[in-house]
């Protein structure tokens, strides 16, 4: 008999004296430049004038999602979430309604404060009327690289931790911290849940190309950590020729970008979609389950 | 009888990070409303429980003892907050203390089904890892009981108790257990899902237990198919389905040998990259693979 019960935590990058993006800055100004106009850098801040709640979680690329805190042990995600595509107001990303969701503060599963975990930079801290206060809004420098506040005193005899340098697995868990990953090799998470078009690592774990890379293929093959996401198709051609100089296809893909039919986009609702990163063949009706499966 | 527990989910981010800021509020409540104080009870709750969901059953353990000393203090002994906090206690309490802490919680007069649902299943799973599947079957039994008041008769926790129970019974009760198991798992989760297809694969095992043979290779082959649809042709559940199957074709008259054997080829490749060479299942899928007649 067997019985398969499997969780595992990623590494912590979380520890240590943490400085800021502009304390990076004084020394890496490209680098901070780029990064500041990516969405990361933008994944949390403080509602604009014509927005009356109190955190606006997510940069609008595709949506920007509304907290509010209740009262010293509450707070409310709320219903209505704004979807940059459509441009308008709709039902947030895994609700059943609009009226919102209520979290407690200190729940078992810390769901509110993994949010603000995952959008801010460095350690959070709870004061006494239970207001959450990041570190640093948004996903920065030491959220990759750890904390700097001793490399930023010492540069030449305090090193930082470098993602690149540690191999596709190590990163997919790095970045699958927020983004998920698989929890072990026995994970159970179902890759044809369109809600899972969102956990990029987690389907890219189950690409037949990133298993035989044997580390090679890792989320800055395609995605400049530094920059904003690109756009342009050619530029994930390019990574996907890296490896595939020759393609072999059995019908003419003229024109086509490699993830248009490799990495089709998944609809998790009317006002979101997410590039499937299971990078498989499939065919034109179904973006999430790959035709390439063994037949028995 | 090779059977497969339900999925489990990842808890992320990392838990570590977290914990400090539970652990400064419980310091807070203390500081600000003392350490006798209602608040402090479910500061320290707080952090029991997220340290169990974590993983850290020593930390958990302190703070669910803390909070339990509190409300025993404040509400009595047969409080449902008591009960439910010993119940916590229990959960990540070494064997011999959780069996009693789960028995006397039980014979309390505030027990109720709520309660006594996921404590009656647990105590089921420490009299079962105590390879006492009399007692165990007791547990469950009663669990599957009070589950079904709580929960519905067609509930997933339900569904996870029928699981259990068919370890402990015989055969053809373990089939009508899995059965239904199976028929609720379709139900709340569809046909090509982990939940569903663990559910299949779990079936066609009692059913090749039982000599229905035909019936297990329809259950594996539906298993095999929803895993490798769900969670990838490299999964090790993939590799559990394979050797099901292989085994309910091996059993059948004039079975193919070929075809059986890049079965367990299969599962062997996918227990070497997912376990590992020298994984109790790579060993064992190993040997069937080479047990097989040349």
């Amino acid at each position: 008999m067997k019985l398969l019960v499997p969780l595992m935590f990623a590494v912590s990058l979380r520890a240590g004296p943490y400085a800021t993006a502009e304390v990076c800055k004084q020394c890496h100004p490209v680098e901070y430049a780029a990064q500041s106009a990516s969405g990361h850098a933008r994944a949390l801040r403080p509602p604009a004038a014509t927005e009356p709640e109190q955190w606006a979680f997510g940069a609008g690329n595709q949506a920007v999602t509304f907290v509010s805190q209740l009262n010293a042990t509450d707070y409310l995600e709320h219903g209505e979430t704004w979807y940059t595509a459509t441009k308008r107001f709709d039902t947030t990303p895994g609700h059943a309604d609009t009226r919102g969701l209520r979290y407690r503060l200190f729940d078992p599963s810390a769901g509110i404060l993994r949010c603000f975990s995952c959008h801010s930079t460095g350690p959070l801290q709870v004061d006494g009327s239970g207001t959450i206060q990041p570190h640093e809004l948004g996903v920065r420098c030491e959220d990759c690289h750890g904390p700097g506040a001793e490399h930023a005193a010492n540069p030449t005899k305090v090193s930082l931790k470098k993602p690149g340098e540690q191999g596709g697995a190590a990163m997919n868990t790095a970045c699958g911290a927020c983004h998920r990953v698989q929890s072990s090799a026995e994970d159970g998470s179902n890759l044809l849940d369109p809600w899972n078009s969102r956990h990029q690592p987690l389907l890219l774990a189950a690409s037949v190309c990133f298993q035989k890379s044997a580390g090679k293929l890792m989320c800055t093959t395609c995605h400049s950590p530094h920059q904003a996401l690109e756009v342009r198709q050619e530029t994930y051609n390019k990574a996907c020729l890296g490896c595939h100089a020759a393609p072999k296809h059995s019908a003419s893909v003229t024109g086509r970008p490699c993830a248009a039919c490799h990495m089709p986009s998944v609809r998790t609702n009317a006002n979101l979609a997410f590039v499937n990163h299971r990078i498989a063949v499939y065919s034109d009706g179904d973006a999430l389950s790959p035709v390439t499966l063994a037949k028995h | 009888m090779l059977l497969l527990a339900a999925v489990a989910l990842a808890l992320q981010p990392d838990p570590a990070a977290l914990r400090k800021v539970y652990e400064d509020h419980v310091a807070r409540c203390e500081r600000d409303f003392g350490p006798r104080d209602a608040r402090t009870a479910q500061a320290a709750r707080d952090l029991g429980f997220y340290m169990r969901e974590s993983g850290d059953k020593k930390a958990a353990t302190t703070a669910f003892a803390m909070a339990l000393a509190i409300d025993q203090a404040n509400l009595g002994p047969d409080a449902r907050q008591t009960l439910a906090g010993e119940l916590a206690l229990a959960s990540v309490s070494p064997p011999p203390e959780a069996e009693a802490l789960f028995r006397k919680a039980l014979t309390s007069r505030g027990m109720d089904s709520t309660l006594a649902a996921p404590a009656l299943s647990a105590l089921g799973d420490l009299r079962f890892a105590a390879k006492d599947p009399v007692g165990a079957a007791a547990a469950w039994r009663l669990a599957l009981q009070h589950s079904e008041i709580v929960n519905g008769k067609d509930s997933d926790p339900v569904a996870k108790i029928l699981y259990n129970l068919s370890q402990v019974v015989d055969t053809k009760e373990a089939v009508a257990l899995l059965e239904r198991a199976r028929a609720i798992a379709v139900g709340n989760f569809g046909p090509n899902h982990p939940e569903t297809a663990t559910c299949e694969v779990n079936l066609a095992n009692a059913l090749l237990h039982a000599g229905r043979l035909s019936d297990a290779v329809e259950h594996a082959r539906t298993g095999l198919a929803a895993f490798e649809a769900s969670l990838g042709p490299r999964h090790p559940r993939v590799s559990v389905a394979l050797t099901t199957l292989a085994r309910a074709l091996g059993g059948q008259k004039g079975a193919d040998r070929k075809s059986i054997a890049d079965l367990y080829r299969r599962a062997v490749e996918i227990d070497r990259l997912s376990l590992g060479d020298k994984d109790p299942q790579t060993l064992a899928d190993i040997r069937a693979l080479n047990a097989l007649p040349k």
